[in-house]
């Protein structure tokens, strides 16, 4: 043999087990972010598809959106901030507008609604109605939401006040 | 492989991890004390209450799941069960098991289909035999109706349920409210 020759031998010693750790590598990459992608939806950012007409022309029926999850363990929700509620079981979420808080009352006459007796701006409302709700309290530890589509009589409308507790997020647009 | 020879020592720390996986899973899963055995009373009665599509009308097979339905409640019984948001109130007090029993084989050929899920159940008892308890929980039914209008509707169950003579858990009283409600 002479010296000229390249070293065979140990370059194919290096090849073989680099190759498997390659793969080994690869799998618990996929295994890695596979596993962030489910916690992240599970909860920090949910996607949710949007099924009903209640909050339309804001958001349609059939459209898809992300919940921002510890959105309400960092901040109290505000006055028209479309919010999304646990409605019942994990899986089923309402997606309605904040419009008034314990303590303050409530009440819809001719379609306008009146917060603690002030008829309150709603620009995103584009389909009147001719709902009439009597002045009521929002309780402690209730918040008082409704859809952006009124056109629907009121008793049809699944809206009022709901447990401040059941607040599960925002929609991220 | 060097890695999978395993020393004594190493097998009986995995027999350790395996047994104690073994304890979590039955600790967290099978064991039966009494607010588990109060879960599965529920579930059970749910899953008596729902219905497939093809079992429709008045038959044998309503008026059997009627029939079982009604020994999950008591002699006496209060049932309030609310419609969505704004709507009527449907209200049973007082009611014997039998008329629990003809209220739901009434009911049950108005639906083509019923399922319903239980989440978030919450057992408080009242007593420290744990004889009597408070179940709350939410629910959500899904189904269709003999219009073939589909239905999705959640509900914050409330009930009362005591453990009778013969050790099963029956409902006393069961309240159906809707989330968010004008009221």
């Amino acid at each position: 043999m002479s010296n000229n020759e390249p070293p065979q031998e140990e370059s194919s010693t290096f090849v073989r087990p680099k190759k498997q750790k390659d793969w080994r590598v690869v799998a618990i990459r996929i295994g890695v972010i596979a596993a962030a992608t489910v916690l992240v939806c599970l909860f920090i950012l949910r996607p949710m598809v949007i099924n009903g007409e209640s909050m339309m022309p804001t958001y349609s029926s059939r459209g898809f959106t992300f919940a921002f999850l510890p959105y309400f363990k960092l901040y109290q929700p505000e006055r028209k901030q479309v919010v999304i509620l646990k409605h019942a079981g994990f899986n089923t979420f309402l997606l309605k507008r904040v419009l008034a808080f314990p303590g303050e009352t409530v009440e819809i006459r001719n379609g306008v609604l009146y917060v603690n007796g002030s008829a309150l701006d709603e620009p995103y409302v584009k389909n009147g109605c001719d709902w009439n709700f009597s002045r009521r309290e929002v309780p402690a530890g209730k918040i008082f939401v409704l859809g952006d589509n009124r056109s629907m009589p009121l008793q049809n409308h699944m809206g009022g006040m709901i447990d401040k507790s059941r607040l599960a997020g925002v929609p991220i647009w | 492989m060097a890695g999978l020879r395993f020393t004594p020592r190493k097998w009986f720390a995995l027999a350790v991890v395996v047994l104690a996986t073994v304890a979590a899973i039955w600790f967290f899963y099978f064991r039966t004390d009494d607010a588990t055995a109060v879960r599965a009373r529920l579930r059970e009665a749910v899953a008596f209450a729902e219905k497939q599509p093809k079992g429709s009308g008045f038959n044998l097979q309503s008026a059997g799941a009627a029939h079982s339905l009604g020994d999950f409640f008591t002699e006496e019984t209060d049932i309030e069960i609310s419609g969505q948001s704004h709507g009527q109130t449907y209200t049973l007090s007082a009611a014997t098991r039998a008329q629990v029993i003809s209220a739901y084989f009434l009911m049950r050929p108005l639906l083509t289909s019923l399922s319903v899920s239980l989440a978030e159940i919450e057992v408080d008892f009242h007593d420290a035999a744990h004889d009597a308890a408070t179940v709350k929980c939410s629910a959500m039914a899904t189904g269709t109706t003999q219009n073939a209008d589909v239905f999705r509707e959640g509900r914050l169950i409330t009930a009362e349920m005591i453990r009778e003579d013969d050790g099963e858990w029956r409902f006393r009283s069961l309240r159906a409210d809707p989330v968010v409600s004008f009221e």
